[in-house]
């Protein structure tokens, strides 16, 4: 009998997150070419400075940020678009899960799929820009993780009211990108102190502007995410 | 040293030009709706 | 100004007693008034100031324009709480109103800025500000919540949409204050051509500074007001349409 019970807000919020993820597997369509999206975005960047002023190691940190915050929102676009197709989302709403766990299963699914992105994408910067692979990259790691909950948490309420308007595909970005100010300003002075060898420890206010931004943006969002439903 | 003055005068003209604009906008606006209003009521008087 | 000879003819709705009054009445009168002697004043009546000449001028409508701005974003933020709080289509409106009016007096203050900037710090535009790119940040925020309202068609989806964004957005403010707070503050110096923050103030430019604030903040409820009652007539219009389409 125990099957047929409502699952509690985080089982449900991680089946919604696997069923996401499943659907992405099946055809792997957004997941390449938000990388090729990515590693191409990379290389084009590469060409729009002078490599004999500026060093391609010292243009590596705001490189990563551009094009994480891009591929962020080619991934978020989908996320809600995927279940307007069927009206996948009024068969979410019926079903006895609650909406806290709709918009925490959504991010999840938006986290994971990101970082899958990054998980290819960390590389090819460090391999095309010739920053040297040493311990600092396990901060930046942690730094891109940080500023992607942020990125998705706030992302993933916005895609769910951009799908609903005329505008779509113009909207998503246009309400995302100021909310993203404070967690790329944070990241991108973070990685690029850390990669440039400065102790950590000079960047612990951005790092605990990025931390509380995340924190805030959570419990806010989930919170907010049941007013953009019909209700 | 700058012209102090023309920039003075600058931004006192781009001021004036962005909040006439707006209520230029927003009194075409009223009159736009307020026509329509009125059409509107006198079909559904009648 | 044509006024609506009805209210009564309104299908199946309260009538209500904002529809039939102009959109531009006495009040508004009053604030476009303000402004104009407020440019009479500060550019005839006012000495310039000894430091900065008469670019210092550009703060009597600079400055005020900053308080007319917050002001106006202030009550979006507030309005829009009240509205998730009691779904009151008046506090929506409110809020729309109020937005729009921000936006304008933020443009207003941010390219006076810019004029100012240039004459004092030797540039149209510096990151290090912490005013100016807080600003330009509000500013963006603004502008996406009046494209938000723009791109939705239903009236309940729109104002439960905005009021998320708006209260969302009065989070983010001390965020980006606080980034823009440790950019500015970490790596540049402040190369300031003169000195602003010694300009003593006559008496005379005092008042002037104070009657700035008056005649803003008068403009700027006066504006708030007239596309408040925009609202109203817009509202009541596509209710007319809606009814008549049905009938």
């Amino acid at each position: 009998m125990s099957e047929l019970r409502a699952p509690g807000t985080l089982r449900a919020a991680w089946l919604l997150a696997r069923k996401d993820l499943t659907i992405e597997f099946r055809t792997r369509t957004a997941f390449f070419s938000a990388i090729v999206f990515a590693v191409l975005a990379l290389c084009i960047f590469y060409f729009a400075w002078d490599e004999s002023i500026v060093q391609p190691s010292a243009l590596a940190p705001g490189v990563l940020w551009v094009v994480l915050t891009f591929s962020a929102l080619l991934g978020l676009q989908r996320s809600f678009a995927l279940e307007e197709h069927d009206r996948g989302i009024d068969a979410l709403l019926v079903s006895p899960v609650s909406r806290e766990a709709i918009y925490l299963g959504k991010a999840i699914g938006n986290l994971l799929f990101l970082s899958a992105v990054q998980v290819v994408t960390i590389p090819a910067l460090a391999v095309f820009y010739n920053v040297p692979m040493g311990h600092e990259w396990l901060v930046v790691t942690g730094v891109v993780l940080l500023a992607m909950i942020g990125i998705v948490a706030v992302g993933t309420l916005f895609s769910a009211m951009a799908v609903n308007t005329r505008l779509a595909e113009l909207l998503l970005p246009m309400l995302s990108l100021p909310f993203f100010v404070p967690v790329l300003m944070s990241a991108a002075q973070i990685s690029a102190r850390v990669l440039a060898g400065r102790p950590l420890a000079e960047a612990a206010g951005y790092m605990k502007i990025l931390i509380g931004f995340d924190v805030v943006f959570i419990i806010a969002c989930t919170l907010a995410f049941s007013f953009t439903l019909e209700e | 040293m700058i012209d102090t003055k023309s920039f003075m005068v600058g931004a006192y003209t781009v001021a004036t030009v962005i909040y006439v604009l707006y209520m230029l906008s927003l009194w075409n606006r009223a009159r736009r709706v307020s026509k329509a209003l009125d059409s509107a009521g006198a079909r559904n008087d009648r | 100004m044509t006024t609506v000879p009805h209210g009564a003819s309104a299908p199946k709705r309260d009538p209500q007693a904002l529809v039939a009054k102009p959109i531009f009445d006495w009040f508004f009168v009053v604030g476009v008034l303000a402004m104009v002697a407020l440019y009479v004043r500060s550019l005839m009546f006012t000495p310039p100031d000894a430091l900065q000449g008469v670019a210092q001028k550009i703060y009597y409508i600079h400055i005020p324009a900053w308080l007319a701005s917050y002001t106006a974003v202030g009550i979006t933020a507030l309005t829009s709480i009240v509205y998730l709080w009691l779904h009151d289509e008046r506090a929506d409106r409110l809020s729309e109103a109020s937005a729009e009016i921000g936006l304008v007096f933020l443009t207003g203050g941010l390219s006076t800025g810019m004029f100012w900037g240039r004459v004092i710090w030797g540039a149209w535009w510096v990151w290090w500000d912490m005013r100016l790119t807080l600003t330009l940040f509000l500013w963006f925020v603004v502008a996406a919540y009046l494209v938000l309202r723009g791109a939705i068609e239903d009236e309940a989806m729109r104002a439960r949409y905005s009021a998320v964004l708006a209260i969302l957005a009065a989070l983010l403010i001390p965020f980006i204050h606080l980034s823009v707070y440790l950019f500015s503050a970490g790596m540049h110096p402040m190369p300031i051509v003169l000195q602003p923050g010694k300009a003593k103030l006559s008496p005379q430019m005092l008042v002037t500074f104070l009657f700035g604030f008056v005649a803003f903040e008068l403009f700027c409820v006066a504006l708030i007001r007239a596309r408040y009652r925009y609202g109203v007539k817009r509202d009541m219009l596509a209710a007319l349409e809606i009814a008549g389409d049905t009938r």
